[in-house]
């Protein structure tokens, strides 16, 4: 619809300066809405099921989103910068595989992560590089990217389970810290440095530039791709970190096991806020978004729905949600 | 006698905005009717209306004075509305023969007869003077000629009423000629057309009547014979448009930009030209010329060989403003901040305030409206769009800008303070190349005209002749 | 050079067809069990089911509709199929299974369209529903047998010495490029896929068009789901799990764009036999299964860009001429 506006129409104005505006700005956002929505969500869980409302029952919760949650997290940058990185699943399992067989190897934790994360970023790197230059569409090269790594994985394991028992290693992913579960800390930790890095960086910036319109930013002198390049290495070093809680929780690395979040940390994404086509997105939202995944799962789990219905309706309220979005959008 | 359309009060409302506030509009068989208004008027939003495209929230649509209503363009069309719209409506990934007759394929039997698609497209084709193989990729056409098969597309067939939205904006004066004769056929066979445009020159080649809209009503409904130049402008505007271009410029300081046999594949082959400070300096070229690329050429957006040199920085301000110049979801703040990111805080750091603070600077200095780093920039008016991206070069501290096209698209009051904008810039030391194929604006602004074809500059004009007689002679020569 | 050999030569399909051609020759050279007959009907039949959910695809994508629920729509139609033939009997099953099949391209093309939710995640978010309603009606992991009946004769018997996977592979194909190819609503979904705006304008129903082009991609994929039920002889839930990236793999191989607005059937039909003539000539070889997957999503990347490379008229032809050219230049500069 195009309308002809006689006069532009602003946002209204809020009074104050710089850090009122922000906040100003904060509270007329979708992601409000999503907040108010996601406590709707919580108050229906809280009255349905007894142990809802606990303190253990929300560090459950993170505990099982930290992992689909942190590969979100770079996901979520990738996104902005107007690259759909569908290949982190596969580098979860490649970053996670690589990681038990250094444990296996007797290395010792710090050199697992140090490894997995070094070929996080690199795959990260591969999949920048391809994008810029083959100068093909994100969204396809790591469509590629995400068979060859996935296959790789599977390959190199012959399918079969890498086991990672180590003690300090299991406790980047079954371990608390200051009484938290160290993935729910982890994911905290890398939300924060992202956010900081995309709202206080000139890189961020030119993420957000890139996204939104990759053409003018190029004539503004921003070299557009490898400003992606570097989202998605961002994207391979949080799928690596995300790798790594797996298959420290676990105990064991398989192929095959990353591409199961696919779906999640996508939806977590999409429900955050962060728009498909790139240029504008927060991490606060995509946070958000994970927590709606993870109380809906955790909520059901409640209630003694069986994991196979978690399944159907998993699908079914995150078409739901989005629709509901689409409809308020649509009024406002 | 009955007009072929009427729509009587029509009002249109979008959130925040009336677009149409009871506007009247007649169409008789045979006619040229031209509708006149600035960016926000509401013409293209009637326009819309008359082709289905929006459903007004009240008023009445009358073709052959019956009352009628169209949900959709489906319905305009059977109705007999053509519409050639600004935006090509065409599927770049379809052949030009598909798209010339998209929507009413000839078939034999169920199926699509090729045959006959070829045929009949051909001929269309040669109607509007174009010379491609209907099998041609339509993508692979350039702007002007896409333009055309959007106005073969609109004579494919039947159709009693032909809208043609700003048909000429991207087509040569010859080009722009044949459409004439076209238009002066159809309106022969008493086809009714609604002639939508910018340039209010070139209406008495093809205009009958004239209707001129402003903030959603009607203004005026004349003969254009009983109608001035001056006087269309005016009620466009609204108010008296002393002189839409600045005068009295300074004396010309030290040369900013040389240019030396500048060369560019498909663009450009040995281009030389000097600005000088406080200069403005044209490439003027009909469309398809490449005088509109030669800046990004300069800039060093196209692989290039030759000589730039450059006193101070470059900024380059894109023809087109939607793909290439805005950041069409970030804020004013964000779009005039783009080029300067690195200024907003020591390594690496940007702190937003810093960008809030330069981004009120420049709206100040451009009296952009509305005045608020954080208004969303797509919603401001094309002009003020324009300034933002001016604006960013200005912040970067760009001692000459490289301006394409800077005024296509936006209407007559912007484009007035455009002008004006680039007078103060040059007034204040600054040059201005400025590569356009509107004549009118090449041959108001300029000191010196260099005058380009095919990729060549052929002549160069100063002083006295830069008048449009000359111009344009040597452009067509 | 004629203008029928010259369009041949630019056209994507044809570098398919030779590297299909090469990928034969190969193996059949280093495994004399790779050209046998049994050998290539049983290829052609496994190419088969995927092929149809294949043809549904690229028909959705001539409409820019992404479909990434096609594994769930064969799974889930699949186990329908199995649960009503144990039930009710073979015929009703089939019937039954379409018609789930047709529910789902209702649900998705009315989430897309109506709704405006970005494909690429409705169709990721259906796809987790509908495999978890295929374990639900399966009961198991272990699926439902399927009894002799119609639905094994439709994946396991011959008509005149061809598998009926095949025939109806063949006879969806023909009639997907018919459509596509010549009839006016395949234009149309072509229209709408290349240019949404410009199809509207010209009268073309936009979100009927894509809802047509869900239809048809959750249609086929019921199809193969019930192919691959008879084939295996059971409803399995966890049916063609992953398989949607070798389909849309091999569609966009074959030169399809996922962007719509280009479609070709002979490519989508050249690509999945590719792919399947690769997976099978890797088995016999003895190589690992995985390579497969490997080699597929490099395929994928090279595919896509030699189309970009096309599209900006870098073909064989321009290559061949520009080495002409060269070649010539000195001579031409000689006394």
């Amino acid at each position: 619809m195009t309308a002809e506006p006689s006069t532009p129409i602003g946002r209204p104005e809020p009074a104050g300066g710089g850090g009122l505006a922000l906040i100003g700005r904060l509270a007329a956002a979708p992601l409000a809405r999503l907040a108010a929505a996601y406590l709707l969500l919580a108050a229906v869980f809280a009255i349905a099921a007894d142990h809802f409302l606990t303190t253990d029952n929300f560090l459950n919760i993170g505990r099982a989103t930290a992992v689909f949650g942190i590969a979100a997290l770079g996901l979520t940058v990738a996104l902005i910068a107007g690259a759909l990185d569908v290949s982190f699943g596969a580098v979860m399992s490649v970053c996670g595989i690589l990681a038990a067989e250094r444990i296996a190897a007797g290395d010792g934790a710090a050199a697992a992560v140090a490894v997995a994360l070094a070929v996080g970023v690199g795959l990260g790197l591969v999949n920048g590089l391809l994008t810029a230059v083959l100068r093909l569409d994100a969204l396809i090269v790591t469509l590629g990217t995400f068979s060859i790594f996935g296959g790789w994985a599977f390959l190199h394991t012959n399918g079969a389970p890498t086991p990672a028992s180590d003690d300090a290693f299991a406790r980047i992913g079954r371990g608390e810290t200051l009484g938290i579960p160290t993935p729910v800390v982890i994911m905290i930790a890398i939300a924060l440095v992202l956010a900081v890095v995309l709202r206080w960086t000139g890189f961020g910036q030119r993420c957000y530039l890139v996204g939104d319109n990759p053409r003018a930013a190029t004539l503004v002198g921003i070299r557009a791709a490898w400003v992606r390049a570097a989202a998605l290495a961002i994207s391979g070093l949080t799928a690596a970190i995300a790798g790594v809680v797996m298959v420290a929780n676990a105990g064991v690395a398989n192929a095959g096991e990353g591409e199961r979040q696919l779906l999640n940390a996508i939806a977590a994404v999409v429900i955050g806020g962060t728009a498909l086509a790139g240029g504008s997105g927060l991490i606060v939202g995509t946070l958000l978004g994970i927590a709606v995944l993870g109380t809906i799962d955790n909520g059901l789990n409640l209630l003694g729905v069986s994991s196979t219905w978690q399944d159907v309706l998993k699908g079914v309220i995150v078409v739901f949600a989005l629709v509901l979005d689409r409809i308020r959008r649509r009024d406002a | 006698m009955t007009p072929l359309l009427e729509a009587v009060g029509v009002v249109k409302t979008f959130p925040g905005v009336r677009a149409l506030d009871g506007v009247d509009f007649e169409l008789r068989a045979g006619e040229v009717h031209a509708l006149l208004g600035e960016n926000g008027a509401g013409k293209s939003t009637l326009m819309r209306i008359l082709a289905g495209d929006h459903v007004p929230d009240a008023g009445e649509l009358r073709f052959d004075g019956r009352p009628v209503r169209l949900a959709s363009p489906a319905d305009a069309i059977a109705h007999g509305v053509r519409l050639v719209a600004q935006e090509r409506a065409l599927v770049p990934t379809l052949s030009v023969g598909e798209n010339v007759l998209l929507g009413r394929l000839p078939r034999r039997r169920g199926r699509v007869d090729w045959g006959a698609v070829r045929a009949q497209a051909a001929e269309l084709l040669a109607r509007v003077g174009l010379d491609v193989d209907p099998a041609t990729e339509l993508g692979l056409l350039r702007r002007d000629e896409q333009q055309l098969v959007e106005v073969a597309k609109a004579l494919s067939d039947e159709g009693r009423i032909l809208i043609l939205d700003e048909a000429t904006a991207s087509l040569s004066t010859s080009e722009s000629e044949r459409l004439f004769d076209v238009v002066r056929g159809l309106r022969a066979h008493g086809v009714g057309i609604v002639y939508i445009t910018h340039r209010v020159g070139e209406l008495a080649s093809v205009a009958d009547r004239v209707t001129v809209l402003r903030d959603g009503r009607n203004v005026l409904t004349a003969p254009l014979a009983e109608t001035s130049h001056e006087g269309l402008v005016e009620q466009m505007v609204g108010r008296r448009l002393a002189d839409l271009y600045p005068r009295a410029r300074p004396e010309p300081g030290e040369v900013r930009l040389r240019v030396d046999g500048l060369s560019a594949d498909g663009v450009c082959s040995d281009v030389s030209l000097e600005v000088r400070a406080g200069e403005i300096v044209a490439l003027f070229g009909l469309v398809g010329s490449g005088a509109t690329e030669i800046p990004y050429a300069i800039a060093g957006d196209v692989s290039a060989r030759g000589v730039v040199e450059v006193r101070g920085r470059v900024g380059l301000v894109p023809a087109d403003r939607r793909s290439e110049g805005l950041f069409p979801q970030g804020t004013v703040g964000r779009n005039i901040g783009a080029a300067t990111l690195g200024r907003y805080g020591p390594a690496g750091i940007y702190l937003r305030g810093r960008e809030t603070a330069a981004a009120r600077r420049q709206i100040a200095a451009l009296d952009l409206r509305p005045p608020r780093p954080w208004a969303p920039v797509a919603k401001l008016s094309g002009g003020n769009q324009q300034k933002a991206v001016l604006g960013r070069w200005l912040e970067r501290g760009a001692d000459v800008l490289l301006l394409s096209e800077p005024t296509r698209g936006v209407d007559v009051g912007a484009r007035a303070e455009i002008y004006r904008l680039l007078g103060d810039l040059c007034a204040g030391g600054r040059s201005v190349l400025l590569a356009s194929s509107d004549l009118d604006e090449v041959v108001g602004l300029a000191d010196r005209v260099h005058v380009v074809s095919r990729g060549r500059v052929v002549s160069v004009l100063a002083g006295d002749e830069v008048r449009h007689d000359r111009v344009l002679e040597v452009a067509t020569r | 050079m004629s203008r029928f050999a010259l369009r041949a030569a630019r056209s994507p399909e044809l570098y398919l067809l030779v590297l299909l051609a090469a990928t034969l020759v190969w193996f059949s050279a280093n495994n004399p069990f790779f050209g046998t007959s049994a050998n290539f009907t049983g290829l052609a039949a496994g190419a088969a089911v995927l092929g149809v959910a294949a043809m549904g695809v690229t028909v959705a994508l001539a409409a820019g509709a992404i479909d990434f629920s096609i594994a769930g729509t064969i799974a889930l139609s699949g186990v329908v199929a199995a649960w009503l033939d144990t039930r009710v009997g073979g015929v009703v099953a089939i019937l039954g299974a379409l018609a789930v099949a047709v529910l789902v391209g209702i649900v998705n093309g009315t989430v897309v369209t109506r709704f405006g939710i970005n494909p690429f995640i409705a169709t990721l978010a259906t796809a987790g529903t509908l495999r978890g309603l295929a374990f639900l009606v399966a009961g198991s992991s272990a699926g439902i047998v399927i009894e002799d009946g119609p639905i094994v004769t439709i994946g396991q018997h011959e008509i005149v010495g061809i598998p009926v996977p095949i025939v109806m592979f063949a006879v969806i194909a023909v009639l997907g490029w018919a459509l596509l190819a010549h009839t006016p609503a395949g234009r149309a979904l072509l229209a709408v896929g290349g240019n949404p705006e410009a199809a509207r304008l010209s009268g073309i129903g936009v979100a009927g068009a894509q809802r047509w082009a869900y239809l048809a991609s959750a249609g086929a994929a019921g199809v193969a789901g019930i192919l691959l039920a008879g084939r295996t002889g059971s409803g399995l839930p966890q049916a063609a799990a992953g398989q949607e990236l070798l389909v849309y793999s091999a569609v966009i191989l074959g030169g399809t764009s996922l962007w719509g607005g280009r479609a070709t059937v002979i490519g989508s039909v050249l690509g999945i036999l590719f792919v399947e003539t690769l997976r099978n000539g890797l088995v016999l070889e003895r190589v690992s299964p995985y390579w497969q997957t490997i080699l597929q999503g490099v395929f994928l990347v090279a595919a896509v860009w030699l189309v970009r490379q096309q599209q900006l008229g870098r073909d064989p032809v321009w290559l061949a001429q520009r080495i002409a050219r060269r070649r010539r230049s000195p001579q031409v500069e000689a006394p």
